[in-house]
């Protein structure tokens, strides 16, 4: 049901059928761009390059000649909107039309170009057609001249870029206010700003067969396991969709059982938190276009983690921390455990509570298992409501909410308080953990299913398969209940409570290679 | 995968449709039992039985739940309680029955038959408190007006509760613990008594002493007074009012029982058993009613030994009345000779109530003033 025995290797036909896939994509890709190659004829490759962009009137391709030398002939072709034009102007045309004199020696005159005359910081000498093409289409000038088989790209991206914020979805009160943003270069920038160490490695990938979306891959050498990172990389090169537009593309792709609702990848928005997990030997993936920024291997324990836990002292953060962990067990089991008991083992009640139970439910028409089944889907409506609804109507979805679902139908008796409560508790204490949201759903409805049949004998059930479902699940190799089944106090030292910062002298076990955070005990002795 | 899918599906499904399955049951639909009292039918050959339910109908929010009564008759407690569903528009459910009352005709004809049932099936707990009802019927405490608690049965369980924290005058007996007496050997039973009286121009129920069996048969009562020494000779005091007087009536006191701590050993010698209770009680004054300062070394000697005189006094009057009237260790002193010496216990116990009406009994009583609350001095006029 959750992807049980999903660790198994891919079948081997399975794999030449990829491989399948793969070569014919190639062969499709190659047709598209086939029998385009660059000459060395200015006339030539303008006509080539309108037939390749052909119906694209962004595309800006406009001729340039040296006033001096005539000799000189070349045009630039760039994307508008995607440029900044004013490096573009000065430091492409005006060096382009007004150099006086070459250094000519027969060189190559794409090379003298670019070492003597263009001021563009970033440069690059290709010729494959697809590479123009991309460097085109992601704000990039590219600069063909007369008598050469080969251009220059010049890197004069100027597209419009949201401003960094602090994410809306990871609020703190207490840290870094810095949130990634869409554009690769500025999240990757905000990482590399932390980590000034020649160890920190970045990586770029391309994905995607027709978004062509960069990604970069990065950790820190000498922490990261290296057997982590060849399985990453294993499973990135199978990646074969045409797109990547958000970082659960990848996610999905590469993810452990694959069937389970529990994330066995991180994901977060801010830099620190990146950073971070990344000194304790995780390996973190920035993808473009996408604010999100993935870590693996994941434990089940990040989800109770906070970044805020190590920003502020540890007996507020060990606390905040069990009131996530409860947090969880209540919001999966209590819905449960009150259709076990209301229904099924009524001598669980102490005698006040049945009476008020049984008061509250006489002359409800629904029985309590559907009651629950229905509210909780409401809860789940109002709350997806909430995400979705234009802001300016909030109110109306409050007052809807709060007023008719709560009372006016409590006091039509189609539903009992009780259950209100329950739902209620459920709902609240289901935000805590915003990344476990989706698998205490499921398990909700799990245990709430197996409840209903059979009482606390089916709880146990149920509880009993989602523990063995966790103790199945792998993230790349390590085990995704690592440092939770343990009593060792290194490995459960920043699990259910969070210990002083100079007690953690370790990393986590299995992801980290280099597995000593500290050389010495590093507790303050003033 | 699309086993998985269908089976799901078939799961879902049934939840909605089949919410009748195994002891699924709404909990609105109980009967909920918070009492009952078992009397002997008018013919004497039956038993008639009285069932307190909690009625949970009505206006739910504002109301306090009342209670309703069923009565049924059967020659047995079970036969009774199904003829009383003939009434009832479903079973009775007994988990949270808290107390079951017992007819003196019922008591003196043997407990276990009665109250077998209660230990012997599932719903109702061992934790049932079981009393004996002094009035005529036992019926009559149930049909009586709770004066916190609209339900009596709830209302009597707490006050026996709360009466050894301030009084001491009861025995709190659960059914658990009276099916270990009745086996233990070395000690007898006793059961709380209930009875009705009058209060605020309404009959209502007072749980009032023990009552005394011999095995499992009712065989007579003790006052409240007296239940209260029997309980210092059982080591069970944990609260309660020591009070007498000095040199006449106006010199009263009243003192309250902080801890008590009670020793009884043994000593046999030449065929004769001498029980020897050592009594020492912590108490504080809590009044005296008096002009006379008695809050000086003396005056709270003279005190000490007054409470003191009384106490063993009292306790050994009412060693003396069971001894001679009843001939049933109440007391368990057999229990606690088994305890320190088995040989000993062994010989006696074939004939343990012959010796124990006459075994020779030596009280030893020690009382402390340990404080004196709020006031220094007595209250006079006029100073």
């Amino acid at each position: 049901m959750f992807g049980f025995g999903k660790k198994k290797k891919i079948p081997v036909n399975k794999d030449k059928e990829n491989n399948k896939e793969n070569s014919k994509d190639k062969q499709k890709k190659d047709n598209k761009t086939e029998g385009f190659a660059i000459s060395e004829s200015i006339e030539e490759n303008i006509d080539l390059i309108k037939e390749v962009f052909s119906d694209n009137d962004t595309l800006v391709v406009r001729k340039i000649e040296n006033k001096n030398d005539s000799s000189i002939k070349c045009f630039i072709v760039y994307t508008d909107g995607l440029v900044n034009n004013q490096i573009i102007n000065d430091n492409i045309i005006r060096p382009l039309q007004m150099t006086e004199r070459f250094n000519d020696d027969d060189s190559d005159i794409i090379e003298v170009l670019m070492t003597q005359v263009l001021q563009a910081n970033e440069t690059k000498k290709i010729s494959q057609i697809d590479e123009i093409i991309e460097a085109i289409s992601y704000g990039d000038t590219v600069l063909f001249a007369d008598g050469s088989a080969k251009v220059l790209v010049l890197n004069t991206k100027g597209f419009v870029l949201r401003a960094v914020t602090e994410p809306e979805s990871e609020k703190i009160l207490r840290g870094p206010r810095e949130g990634f943003s869409e554009g690769i270069l500025t999240n990757v920038s905000m990482i590399r700003r932390r980590v000034r160490t020649k160890d920190l490695k970045m990586k770029f990938m391309v994905f995607g067969e027709r978004t062509k979306t960069k990604a970069c891959i990065l950790y820190i050498d000498g922490i990261v396991n290296k057997n982590i990172l060849n399985e990453l990389m294993r499973r990135l090169d199978k990646f074969n969709m045409d797109s990547a537009l958000d970082v659960n593309y990848l996610i999905e792709m590469i993810k452990d059982s694959p069937y389970s609702p529990f994330k066995t990848i991180g994901e977060s928005e801010r830099p620190d938190v990146i950073v971070g997990k990344m000194l304790e030997g995780r390996i973190a993936i920035v993808l473009d276009g996408t604010p999100c920024v993935i870590t693996l291997p994941y434990l089940f324990v990040e989800s109770f983690q906070s970044t805020e836990d190590y920003y502020v002292n540890y007996y507020y953060s060990t606390f905040t921390r069990l009131l996530r962990i409860v947090g969880f067990f209540v919001t999966t089991m209590v819905p449960a455990l009150y259709i076990a008991m209301a229904n099924f083992h009524h001598e669980m009640l102490p005698t006040p509570l049945l009476m008020s139970i049984s008061m509250a439910r006489s002359g409800v028409p629904f029985p309590t298992v559907i009651e629950a089944f229905v509210m909780i889907v409401i809860f789940q409506i109002l709350a997806e409501t909430g995400i979705r609804m234009p802001s300016g109507i909030g109110q109306a979805l409050s007052i809807v909410g709060a007023l008719v679902v709560g009372q006016a139908a409590v006091e039509a008796k189609l539903v009992s308080a009780p259950m209100i409560i329950i739902i209620a508790i459920t709902g609240i204490t289901g935000l805590i953990i915003p990344r476990l949201a989706s698998a205490s759903l499921i398990i909700r409805f799990v245990l709430l299913s197996f409840a209903a049949f059979l009482g606390f004998y089916g709880f146990m059930f149920g509880v009993i398969i989602v523990l063995i479902h966790l103790l199945n699940i792998r993230s790349f190799g390590v085990p995704y209940l690592t440092d939770v089944t343990t009593a060792n106090f290194q490995d459960v030292k920043d699990t259910f409570f969070r210990a002083p910062w100079w007690k953690m002298i370790t990393r986590p076990k299995f992801i980290a290679e280099d597995s000593i955070r500290m050389k010495t005990d590093g507790a303050p002795k003033p | 995968m699309k086993k998985i899918t269908a089976l799901l599906l078939i799961l879902i499904i049934s939840v909605f449709t089949l919410t009748g399955c195994w002891s699924y049951k709404e909990i609105e639909s109980l009967i909920i039992v918070s009492g009952a009292a078992i009397d002997k039918s008018d013919d004497g050959k039956k038993y008639h039985l009285t069932i307190e339910t909690i009625n949970l109908s009505g206006e739910a929010k504002s109301s306090q739940p009342k209670s309703t009564l069923f009565e049924a008759d059967g020659y047995t407690i079970y036969d009774a309680a199904r003829n009383a569903k003939k009434m009832a528009t479903t079973k009775f459910y007994w988990s949270n029955c808290q107390v079951i009352i017992l007819s003196q005709a019922v008591a003196s004809e043997g407990i276990i038959s009665a109250l077998d049932l209660f230990v012997r099936t599932p719903e109702p707990r061992n934790t049932i408190e079981v009393l004996v009802s002094r009035d005529k019927t036992a019926r009559e405490i149930l049909t009586n007006k709770g004066i916190i608690n609209p339900i009596v049965s709830f209302e009597i369980d707490k006050i026996i509760e709360t009466d050894a924290q301030f009084l001491s005058t009861a025995s709190y007996i659960d059914l658990n613990n009276i099916f270990n007496t009745l086996n233990s050997g070395g000690k007898s039973l006793v059961l709380p008594v209930v009875q009705s009286v009058l209060n605020d121009k309404s009959l209502t129920n007072v749980v009032n002493g023990d009552s005394v069996f011999m095995e499992d048969k009712l065989i007579g009562f003790l006052t409240a007074e007296e239940t209260k020494y029997s309980i210092f000779v059982k080591n069970k005091v944990k609260g309660g009012v020591l009070q007498g007087q000095i040199d006449g009536a106006e010199n009263r006191y009243a003192l309250d029982i902080l801890k008590s701590n009670t020793k009884i050993t043994h000593e046999y010698k030449n065929g004769i058993l001498k029980m020897r209770i050592d009594i020492k009680t912590d108490t504080g004054i809590y009044e005296l009613a008096t002009e006379n300062n008695f809050l000086h070394e003396n005056g709270i000697k003279l005190l000490e030994d007054d409470a003191k005189n009384n106490l063993g006094e009292n306790v050994k009057n009412v060693i003396e009345r069971v001894q001679k009237d009843y001939g049933t260790d109440i007391f368990g002193f057999g229990e606690s000779i088994n305890k320190s010496d088995r040989k000993l216990w062994k010989m006696l116990e074939d004939n343990w109530n012959d010796e124990f009406k006459n075994l020779q009994v030596e009280v030893n009583v020690k009382v402390n003033i340990k404080n004196t609350s709020f006031l220094k001095s007595p209250i006079k006029v006029g100073e």
